[in-house]
């Protein structure tokens, strides 16, 4: 089957749509998970105390939403193994379509899914201090890291989201390379142990998890996501259709 | 589960969010407690130290305004006082003074406290001393102080307050307090736990 490429874009906008609406358990899933780490932080899972002379007793409660923002992430990891099931991809052929409409549909829909953790994971924060405050009331919590301005929530929303969709491409990439070898499971086990362990590893993490500017931090994070998309719609493109 | 199901329970969780988020906007931060960074336990013992060294300078502290000292004045016309310091072990220095004015001064010094790097000196209170009959009652109550905190999200930190972080150590510890009582030079202490003379 092919498809000419003044018809590619209104297939894609199909796939992608009928991706969405298939596949709109992925955002109860997020949400699900992301109510549970909102309990997690609200009933203080974290803590530090000490013990004065055995009289006086201080403890320091600390609401911390990284274990949401690993949770978020996870929710990408797991949004680009299952767009690649052959639940998610049978969609694709419910259309005439070809690989490289079914790789831009999930991209697009990838994108989708980390726009919404982009969304909900800063206003999860501002929620949960909201709701700290109610509960708690201003005379024990301290200003430190309570004000989340304007900006640090756009900030947060933008890095949310370009860390999901790097997670998302690396994860969708590795998916495509096991779909065409079996043996890219043991590289990629292999790759998942021993990277961590080499100086690779540490200059990827100051690479990307050290740059403190935004804008550098966008254009490395974008680049790098393009690369692992477009080496799997390359990787992919010649694959059996229904493989 | 049916898709307009899972619509349904998505927009109720993003509108609860949305919700939360301009409830969270609304709220009055100037009420919550500043946090100040506190001072390093080093100096907060080296500060400790200083002060056990030269006991009697503590008056002349207070009045130059050391937050680290509360101060109590007791009329006392009697011949012999007992010191009570139950439940705990706080060090006593006694100090005569060259004059009979009926007056006991009591100073206590309480050590800068911290918690997780904040300064928390002035949420502790000192022990309750109370002059009764003949005894000067000094006692801690046991105490329980439990603050919360939001550390900032890890997608800020990234590219805000990589400076201002390193402010605040993760130290905690203080609480800990000498007591300083001047009395007339012709009244006798009683006590059953060890006091310290000031020559």
């Amino acid at each position: 089957m092919s498809l000419t490429k003044n018809n590619l874009l209104p297939i894609v906008k199909k796939q992608y749509l009928y991706k969405l609406q298939g596949c709109s358990k992925f955002f109860l899933v997020m949400v699900i998970v992301q109510i549970i780490g909102i309990l997690f932080t609200i009933c203080n899972m974290t803590s530090k105390s000490y013990t004065s002379d055995g009289v006086l007793t201080f403890m320091l409660l600390e609401n911390t939403t990284t274990q949401i923002f690993i949770f978020t992430i996870i929710c990408a990891f797991g949004g680009a193994i299952v767009i690649n099931l052959k639940e998610a991809k049978d969609i694709d052929f419910t259309f005439v379509s070809n690989r490289i409409s079914s790789n831009l549909s999930s991209i697009a829909f990838l994108i989708t899914y980390a726009l919404f953790g982009a969304i909900t994971f800063p206003l999860s924060a501002c929620f949960i201090r909201g709701v700290k405050y109610l509960l708690l009331g201003s005379k024990n919590i301290f200003d430190r890291g309570f004000v989340i301005t304007p900006a640090e929530l756009l900030c947060s929303s933008g890095t949310t989201f370009l860390y999901m969709l790097f997670f998302s491409s690396i994860t969708y990439f590795s998916i495509i390379l096991i779909e065409r070898s079996k043996a890219f499971i043991i590289v990629l086990l292999a790759v998942t142990v021993l990277l961590p362990r080499t100086e690779y590893f540490n200059y990827a993490n100051n690479f990307y998890g050290s740059e403190h500017n935004f804008l550098m931090f966008t254009v490395k994070i974008i680049v790098t996501s393009i690369v692992f998309f477009l080496a799997s719609i390359l990787f992919s493109n010649n694959v059996e259709v229904r493989k | 589960m049916r898709n307009k199901y899972i619509k349904l329970i998505v927009s109720i969780y993003l509108a609860l969010l949305v919700i939360g988020t301009i409830v969270y906007y609304f709220i009055p931060k100037e009420k919550l407690i500043e946090a100040q960074a506190a001072i390093s336990s080093r100096e907060t013992q080296k500060r400790f130290i200083a002060v056990f060294d030269n006991i009697t300078a503590l008056p002349k502290m207070k009045l130059e305004g050391d937050r680290n000292i509360e101060s109590y004045t007791f009329n006392y016309e009697g011949n012999a006082l007992r010191i009570m310091n139950e439940n705990n072990k706080k060090q006593i220095f006694v100090d005569k003074k060259s004059i009979s004015d009926n007056k006991v001064e009591v100073y206590v010094y309480k050590a800068s406290s911290a918690l997780g790097g904040i300064d928390i000196t002035d949420k502790i209170k000192g022990p309750s001393i109370e002059m009764i009959n003949n005894y000067l009652n000094i006692e801690y109550e046991k105490k329980e102080y439990k603050y919360t905190v939001f550390p900032k999200d890890i997608t800020i930190t990234q590219f805000y307050e990589r400076d201002k972080s390193k402010m605040y150590s993760q130290y905690s510890g203080g609480g800990t307090c000498i007591i300083y009582i001047k009395v007339p030079k012709d009244l006798v202490i009683l006590h059953d736990e060890e006091i310290k003379y000031v020559e």
